[in-house]
């Protein structure tokens, strides 16, 4: 032993730089210690966007480590809604796939407070999974300065909203802020923009998710580091991924 | 009682103190044997004090000894009242050729020597023999049975399967909170200004509390009596400058400080990463039996490295090279911390058999650490991030009383009262999650009783304790040692363990925990512990000793942080701590001594440590993060002439149990404004801790060689050093075998990435002065 020790030591060849001492270079880990299940996503909005469509709804797979991707969409998954209004009567929606893996219905109509329901069935799993539209969020005490390069603004408190997103756009310059309110407390906005607000048509959009949404984004994409646990991610029932809401409000500020 | 007490009045008492003739520093763990007929004898507490109670000769004969000084004998009529306390100087011992004097196998423990179980002692001699650790306690404690190293970079330790955030550190008996720098991993302590440091990894008494695991307590120098005296450091990463002197005739003056600077760093990635810390120390010694010592310690790391097309290093572990995976692969540190401790303490010998420390102290420590890890593998990019924040302003004052009413009985009693201050903040993936800041106070008070019988010692021993609003908790202790005859000690330890302020473990989340980040657990249950320790020890001759230990921690309740739950309760981190529990057992065998011109010691650990929380797989036993089933530790000194040693340090280890990812859950991106997905796989696993990481090898090599002539010896006559010595270590010898620390997932491809933190062994030489 120690004259191979000493011999490696002597060796300069990159082969042999990567000589392990009989050891294994690859960890044991097998397909049959995963659990199969589907990982889905369903969005559901109110209120203003660029989007022509007010859902997205995607489904794929859990995959073993180092099986190919390509087969990770399912399109022949059955995806029903059912939405329970604040007024007025339940209705049903049944989704079909359209391209990559995303499933639409073009006449389901949404609505700050409604409740709604998702089932997904594929093979042997189905998905379960409800959410509520959040309040339409509303912006108040919206101040630009020019000499501070600034804008501020409030969103009042909303206890069916668990995260923001402001989006600042003006022509080709565009600045997006994420935060999480505190609960009975206006949430504020401080922004400093790197392009100048001076004298400018400014389009504010101020986006209030639900707390499944708020949980999926702020908890899930985690691989800081290799090889820390991390179990699959789901704010559903039955399988993986999540299903909840948003809403939004636009102001338009300067000509 | 009254007759007893009334018959020991008819006896003397005999205390002293005994301090080094050529620096005048206190001796921890003299022995002092007093040959009256029959032998009574004791050593010397943590402040050099010895008793001896219940003397009825009036002419007595006292042998003072200590290993690597002279022994003295002396003879004192106790009719004489100034003989009933003295002040005793030993002179060092000269080195001989041949004679090993690296490690002092027969060194007596300090603190408790006589009952203390699962104890080790390094003294800067020790630790100076191990190449990787020849001037820092915390990696020199790694080579210590039941201490192992966490995260790779990382100086946190985990003492027999424990949370690194269960361990006591204390400097001078001031509690101090990460005490460890970024750069070369090590602690924030210049070896130069340490005395001892004792190091307790399970059973130990009520004496010491707040933590489960361990008890790590460094005591430094308080100044050299008889002239100037220093040491100077320069070498290519580190300067040092420590300098020691008489003030006036009462009082003496230690004064330390180190600069690190990481030149290959600045020069490669740019960065400006640097650390220093300074000691100061000032003992004003009234008469023999009150001294007042007043210290000050500060230390500060800035570290900001930006490893960029890392993947270029990695080589062709999978068959192909790296610049055909990777578009990116980069890691981001910047880290700030820093540490204030100022203290005062006051000794007294109140009576010759009655010893008090009453301390004052504030401790102070900040921390501010990001880290970031961006990964472009064919355009699916990953770019995480974390900061972490961390405040604990601890003041604190304590008493304690040391009395020995009777030959075979001592008392210790204290009282400690705490007042803290905590702030933690966290940023993910940059979401500030707020600022939570708490201000509890913690009231200790412990006795403890060592009763003598023969060859039988006993300690039992209760320690009440008080955090914040809640009742008293009680820690009974207890610990019994039986000395069977022909070097032959059997001991046995019991304990129960409260700890208030645990660590936030975020050694998932962080890219490398190099920090406790302490968060105090007002309005929840303490964690607990149970240890049950047994142990032998044989002297096989003067200078070998063989010991086993058998431990089994019961660990009732322990906490740990789910930082990934729902950001919503941004000032809950409370709501984000897990309640759980645990075991760990094992047992640890140890050689250490000397023979022929060899020093060193050697150990061998089998172990096994698990948890379960009702978050992680349901509530279902796993390994532990920082299981080590099986440890074994060479440190081996050879004293070739007078002047030329050559030293070597080997550690072989279990892997610990990783939660390797085989399952990937794509992360969907949805921007609601445009309609716009993106996606970000995510490589998962819902099993803790399944798979157990190949075996670790390291080997270190030093030399040290006094410099007797040439350019080097004119440097030190110059200065009118008493000597002058070079020293050169060759770090990571056995390079080509890569230790294996993670396994990088790569999407798409059948097989992982093995990353190391050996890619190439390091030479580094050093330059001292001592005069």
């Amino acid at each position: 032993m120690t004259i191979l020790l000493i011999s490696l030591l002597f060796v300069g060849c990159n082969d042999i730089a990567e000589y392990y001492v009989g050891l294994k270079t690859q960890p044991d880990i097998s397909k049959e210690d995963i659990q199969p299940g589907l990982n889905v996503y369903g969005i559901l909005k109110s209120g203003p966007s660029f989007d022509t469509l007010n859902h997205y709804f995607e489904i794929q797979q859990i995959k073993f480590i180092w099986d190919s991707f390509d087969s990770i969409c399912v399109d022949q998954a059955e995806v029903e809604l059912t939405r329970h209004p604040f007024a007025g009567n339940v209705e049903q929606y049944t989704l079909s796939c359209q391209q990559n893996c995303a499933y639409i219905n073009e006449d389901i109509v949404t609505a700050p407070g409604d409740c709604w329901q998702y089932v997904c069935d594929y093979d042997t799993f189905t998905v379960t999974a409800s959410c509520i539209i959040p309040n339409q969020p509303v912006v108040s005490n919206v101040v630009v300065s020019n000499e501070s390069n600034s804008i501020e603004l409030s969103v009042l408190s909303d206890s069916t909203a668990f995260m923001y997103d402001v989006y600042i756009l003006s022509g080709n310059d565009y600045y997006i802020e994420k935060k999480i309110p505190t609960n009975g407390v206006d949430t504020e906005f401080s922004i400093s923009p790197q392009w100048s607000v001076a004298d400018k048509p400014i389009a504010i959009f101020v986006f209030a998710y639900d707390q499944n949404l708020e949980k999926y984004y702020t908890t899930s994409n985690t691989f800081f580091k290799p090889n820390a646990y991390r179990p699959y991610f789901t704010t559903v029932d039955g399988g993986f991924g999540t299903f909840g809401a948003v809403s939004s409000t636009c102001l338009q500020l300067g000509k | 009682m009254f007759v007893a007490t009334f018959a020991s009045a008819q006896k003397k008492n005999f205390s002293g103190i005994i301090t080094d003739q050529k620096t005048g520093e206190t001796l921890v763990g003299a022995t002092v044997v007093i040959k009256v007929g029959y032998t009574k004898g004791t050593t010397t507490n943590g402040n050099g004090f010895f008793s001896i109670s219940g003397i009825d000769q009036q002419v007595i004969n006292v042998e003072y000894s200590f290993v690597g000084y002279e022994t003295i004998s002396k003879t004192y009529d106790l009719n004489d009242k100034s003989k009933l306390f003295v002040e005793v100087r030993l002179k060092p011992s000269e080195v001989l050729l041949g004679q090993v004097t690296v490690v002092e196998s027969g060194y007596d423990r300090i603190g408790d020597a006589e009952v203390e179980i699962s104890q080790h002692t390094l003294s800067p001699k020790s630790m100076q023999i191990i190449p990787t650790a020849r001037n820092d306690i915390f990696k020199a404690v790694r080579y210590m049975p039941g201490i192992e190293s966490t995260e790779p970079f990382s100086p946190l330790v985990s003492v027999r399967g424990g949370d690194p955030g269960e361990n006591l550190i204390m400097l001078d008996g001031v509690t101090i909170y990460n005490p460890y720098h970024f750069m070369s991993s090590s602690g924030i302590f210049n070896m130069q200004t340490v005395k001892n440091v004792d190091i307790m990894v399970g059973g130990f008494g009520a004496e010491y509390g707040g933590r489960n695991s361990s008890v790590i307590n460094i005591s430094t120098k308080d100044g050299n009596n008889q002239g100037i005296h220093g040491e100077v450091n320069p070498s290519t990463s580190e300067s040092k400058l420590f300098l020691e002197f008489p003030v006036g005739k009462k009082s003496t003056m230690m004064v330390a400080g180190r600069l690190n600077y990481d030149i290959m760093g600045n020069f490669i990635l740019y960065s400006n990463n640097y650390f220093y810390d300074i000691n100061l120390s000032f003992t004003h010694r009234f008469n023999s039996r009150n001294w007042l010592t007043l210290k000050y310690f500060g230390s500060k790391d800035k570290t900001d490295l930006d490893f960029n097309n890392l993947y270029k290093y990695m080589g062709n572990t999978i068959g192909m090279g790296m610049e055909d995976v990777f578009n990116d692969l980069s890691i981001k540190y910047v880290n700030k911390w820093n540490n204030n401790i100022v203290t005062g303490t006051w000794k007294s010998v109140l009576t010759s058999n009655l010893f008090m420390r009453a301390q004052v102290y504030g401790s102070l420590h900040a921390a501010n650490n990001y880290s970031e890890l961006v990964m472009d593998v064919e355009s699916v990019v990953f770019n995480t991030s974390t900061r972490f924040k961390s405040k604990v302003n601890d003041w604190s004052a304590k008493l304690d009383l040391d009395y020995k009413p009777f030959y075979w009985n001592e008392l210790k009693f204290g009282v400690e009262y705490n007042n803290y201050l905590f702030e933690n903040g966290s940023v993910v993936n940059r979401i500030d999650n707020g600022l939570a800041r708490k201000s509890p106070t913690l009231i200790s008070v412990f006795a403890e009783d060592k009763i003598t019988l023969g060859s039988f010692l006993i300690r039992p021993g209760i320690r009440a304790t008080k955090f914040g609003n809640r009742g008293f908790n009680y820690e009974p202790r207890i610990n019994a040692v039986l000395n069977v005859g022909n070097g032959l000690k059997l001991q046995a330890a019991w304990g129960k363990y409260y700890q208030y302020i645990i660590s936030m473990n975020t050694q998932e989340i962080e890219l490398n925990q190099f920090l406790d980040y302490y968060y105090p657990l007002n309005g929840k249950e303490p964690s607990l512990s149970y240890h049950y320790i047994l142990g032998a020890e044989k002297k096989l001759d003067a200078q070998n000793t063989l010991s086993v230990d058998v431990y089994l921690k019961d660990i009732a309740r322990t906490y740990t942080f789910d930082l990934m739950q729902d950001q919503y309760e941004i000032f809950a981190l409370s709501d984000k701590v897990i309640s759980g529990k645990g075991r760990s057992y094992g047992i640890e065998l140890m050689w250490k001594g000397s023979f022929d011109k060899f020093s060193g010691w050697a150990s061998y650990t089998l172990a096994k440590s698990t948890r379960s929380f009702p978050h992680i797989m349901n509530g279902k036993d796993y390994d532990y993060d920082y299981d080590r089933r099986h440890s074994l530790k060479i440190v081996m000194n050879y004293q070739a002439s007078k002047r030329i040693s050559y030293s070597g340090s080997f550690i072989a280890q279990s892997g610990n149990p990783r939660s390797v990812e085989n399952a990937m859950q794509m992360f969907y991106i949805y921007d609601p404004l445009t309609g716009q997905m993106q996606y970000s796989p995510q490589y998962t696993n819902n099993l803790k801790n399944s798979v157990r990481m190949p075996w670790l090898l390291h080997l270190d090599l030093g030399l040290r060689k006094e410099v007797v002539s040439g350019f080097g010896k004119d440097i030190s006559d110059f200065f009118g050093a008493e000597e002058s010595y070079l020293t050169v270590n060759v770090y990571n010898v056995l390079f080509f075998r890569r230790n294996i620390l993670y396994y990088v997932p790569i999407g798409g491809f059948d097989k992982m990435i093995p990353m190391s933190d050996g890619y190439y062994p390091i030479v580094s030489a050093g330059y001292t002065i001592k005069f």
